[in-house]
């Protein structure tokens, strides 16, 4: 029964990555074995191309793994063996690009190229943690309130300049002398030399920036792809407000279109809902989208989104952060500002999650 | 026992369903998404680099409808092709397995004057363009068909912009002396196959440098130019024939306009503008060391010169260099007794444009005798055989 089921899971997973095997990452390695030539030779051609081309694969998987954050590198390095004992398992496939056969030296050298099947690799990852490892249903419920927004307006003050001055006056004498037909005449003259110390201050206030507000749908979707697969319950925070109570939707986007964080009480409600409806771990993020631009090189809008996020476990009376991720920056390009933009936020929604997950599953937070 | 035979079933009727797909792809003609008409190069050069071309596609007829795009789609749409479908009404999906793109790219707008005797003054208009394949499931040019038309024409005083203007759009929308830019376009695109060929190896024009007597020339002759057009001018170039020739796919040097911007567009799929273009597993370095014109002979009826372009040709591997020699060439340009104005400029580029033709040929072909005048003699042809074998073993 089990064995049914595992297959049915390869056959989709078989399908979700043929369907999506242009984004599959490539990863380029060499590796060189030495051999004994002539009478001692015990290996034919093939078996040495093969020998070399496994030690390739290893070298292609150690600088695919140098691709990971901190957190997921902590959370692979536990169960690393797993992964290198068998990498068919997660290099999907590989071709030699280059060879060379060094007779001199008595040493083949091969250069291979291998496309990581980087859905099992996440799969695997996964699984093994505290999250993954819980059934559908059982997993941890996880709410965000994530907002996207965009530079309505920037009001920005001159630097307040204080100067301050110290002038300084000298009296110098100094005595003329002539001699003019034999006759001495003596006479004084005053010269004032003055001497200007400037110097002060100046005050930079920081520019006062109102925001606009968008639909948070798109970045709703692309942060529940990456966190439902990874095992967390993703529950909507209007779910929570109608439930259990919290500050209004409406209230939090108000608050974030004027400034940069929540306050203290709307937080504090924010937080208090989510934790009367029992879910542990709430997430709170900004994606600010900038001023759209034109790419150089394509004629495309271009627009760069950052993005800002902090986790809670909310479990205890006081939340602990648990992961945060950013000020991180991601640009988008389309043919409009409008999709260039929604490019940019989902880029910067998943990138985000995808981090939050892995701080998560690297403190094996569940 | 009824959920294990549920199962069963399941995974039979799976199977079934990734066997058809996979059968269906196959019996099936490729969809290949029109992008229209487009310019080779990034964005900011398009202006500079096509002068005259550029201003005339952004003319329209009564209906809103460019002009050039309007003739292109005609002759394109009514292309009758066995191998390939053209979806123009409607754009294509990458996820539904539409990834291939093809536009007609313009490549090279060149004019160059020259003043045969009193009031007569002689101008050769250029235009290239390339049929261009491109898969962005591999981000890779699969196809590439270069045409090109050149006329000339003879003035009493140095033809004015008007004329010019007039001269490049009456080869894009009507015909000079019976030469049109789009009807040599339409006799090129029957021979366009689409070939899916998923080689093992990947080929890129990785950087093209300008050695300090190129970066001469390309200050004196292209003044309003960046460095950097001049570059990817080479690259797309060098890409175009190496295609050609080899029959092989290379990633492009950039995905500029052409790509990045109009082909793109032509799929439903907002994504696909943020596609990047991988590493080559052979990155190519091109050195364009410098141009050099010389005299080969002289007599009553005028005088022959050779403009030479002089260039290292370097394709490496993970495991070293495949190809690191000097290549050249010399185009012999005719001037007439009596002509006191010579454009030289024109006549570098097509020495270039040559050299960059005949080498991709000799990947190929590997003549002894080519190697011998226009590269290092036999340690290039060593280096091409052993370039050839890589593309045939991989």
């Amino acid at each position: 029964m089990k064995k049914i089921v595992s297959i049915v899971c390869f056959c989709l997973l078989l399908i979700t990555t043929y369907s999506y095997s242009f984004a599959a990452p490539n990863v380029s390695g060499s590796a060189s074995i030495s051999y004994k030539d002539g009478l001692f030779s015990s290996k034919s051609p093939a078996e040495l191309q093969e020998e070399a081309v496994q030690k390739a694969l290893i070298t292609v998987w150690k600088k695919y793994t140098t691709t990971f954050s901190p957190a997921k590198y902590k959370a692979y390095i536990g169960m690393e063996q797993v992964f290198t004992d068998h990498l068919d398992q997660y290099i999907a496939s590989y071709k030699v690009i280059d060879e060379k056969n060094n007779k001199d030296n008595k040493q083949y050298i091969v250069a291979i190229k291998a496309t990581i099947n980087e859905v099992a690799v996440e799969a695997k990852l996964g699984s093994a943690s505290a999250a993954g490892n819980t059934a559908s249903g059982d997993g941890s419920m996880f709410s965000f309130i994530f907002v996207a927004r965009d530079v309505a307006s920037v009001k920005s003050y001159k630097a307040k300049v204080t100067k301050v001055g110290k002038a300084e006056a000298r009296i110098m004498n100094e005595e003329k002398s002539a001699m003019a037909d034999g006759t001495m005449v003596s006479g004084k003259s005053q010269k004032v030399m003055a001497k200007v110390t400037t110097g002060g201050s100046s005050e930079r206030k920081a520019d006062k920036i109102k925001y606009v507000v968008s639909s948070a749908a798109d970045v709703d979707a692309a942060m529940n792809e990456i966190l439902s697969p990874a095992g967390f319950e993703v529950v909507d925070y209007a779910d929570i407000v109608s439930e259990c109570g919290g500050a209004e939707p409406a209230v939090i986007k108000d608050e974030f279109s004027k400034q940069a964080e929540l306050s203290r009480s709307v937080r504090k409600e924010a937080i208090s809902g989510a934790r009367i409806c029992e879910v542990p771990l709430f997430a709170i993020g900004t994606l600010d989208a900038g001023m759209e631009e034109t790419d150089p090189a394509s004629g495309l809008k271009k627009v760069y989104v950052s993005v800002n996020a902090k986790v809670y476990n909310i479990e205890k009376r006081l939340p602990k952060k648990v992961a945060s991720v950013g000020p991180v920056q991601y640009a988008g390009v389309g043919p409009s500002a409008t999709v260039a933009k929604r490019n940019a936020l989902s880029k910067a929604a998943k990138s985000a999650a995808k981090a939050i997950v892995d701080q998560l599953n690297a403190k094996n937070l569940k | 026992m009824k959920m294990k035979c549920c199962l069963q079933i399941l995974l039979i009727n799976l199977i079934c369903i990734f066997l058809c797909t996979a059968i269906d792809a196959k019996a099936e003609k490729t969809n290949v998404v029109y992008a229209g008409f487009a310019f080779l190069g990034e964005h900011v050069d398009i202006a500079k680099d096509y002068k005259y071309s550029s201003k005339i596609y952004k003319e329209k007829n009564s209906n809103g409808i460019y002009l050039v795009e309007k003739k292109l789609r005609d002759i394109v749409l009514n292309l009758d092709c066995n191998s390939f479908n053209i979806i123009s009404n409607q754009l294509g999906d990458i996820h539904e397995g539409d990834s291939i793109a093809l536009a007609i790219a313009l490549d090279w707008e060149d004019i160059s004057t020259e003043k045969i005797e009193e009031r007569l003054i002689k101008s050769v208009y250029n235009l290239h363009g390339q049929i261009l394949l491109f898969n962005f499931a591999q981000m890779e040019i699969i196809g590439c068909y270069p045409f090109g038309v050149r006329v000339t024409d003879c003035t009493p005083q140095v033809p004015s912009e008007t004329h010019k203007l007039k001269i490049f759009k009456k080869l894009y929308l009507e015909s000079v002396a019976d030469v049109n830019f789009l009807k040599v376009l339409s006799e090129r695109l029957h021979a366009v196959k689409i070939d899916k060929n998923d080689e093992n190896i990947t080929f890129k024009v990785d950087d093209v440098v300008l050695e300090p007597k190129a970066k001469k020339f390309v200050k004196q002759n292209f003044p309003t130019q960046r460095d950097q057009a001049f570059k990817i001018f080479v690259a797309q170039q060098f890409s175009s024939f190496f295609a050609k020739n080899t029959n092989l796919s290379i990633l492009p040097y950039t995905k500029g306009k052409a790509i990045g911007n109009k082909m793109a567009g032509q799929f439903a799929n907002g994504d696909i503008f943020e596609l990047q273009i991988p590493e080559g597993d052979y990155p190519i370095t091109i050195s364009v060391r410098g141009f050099k014109k010389a005299k080969l002979d002289e007599n009553n009826t005028g005088e022959s010169w050779a403009y030479g372009s002089y260039v290292r040709l370097n394709i490496k591997s993970a495991l070293g260099d495949i190809v690191n020699s000097k290549i050249k060439n010399a185009a012999v340009k005719i001037v007439p007794a009596g002509q006191n104005d010579v454009a030289d400029r024109s006549a570098f580029i097509e020495s270039l444009l040559a050299l960059f033709d005949k080498t991709t040929k000799q990947f190929v072909t590997c003549t002894k005798s080519w190697t011998r005048k226009n590269a290092e003699g036999d340690a290039t042809r060593e280096q091409f055989t052993t370039l050839k074998e890589k593309i045939s073993k991989y």
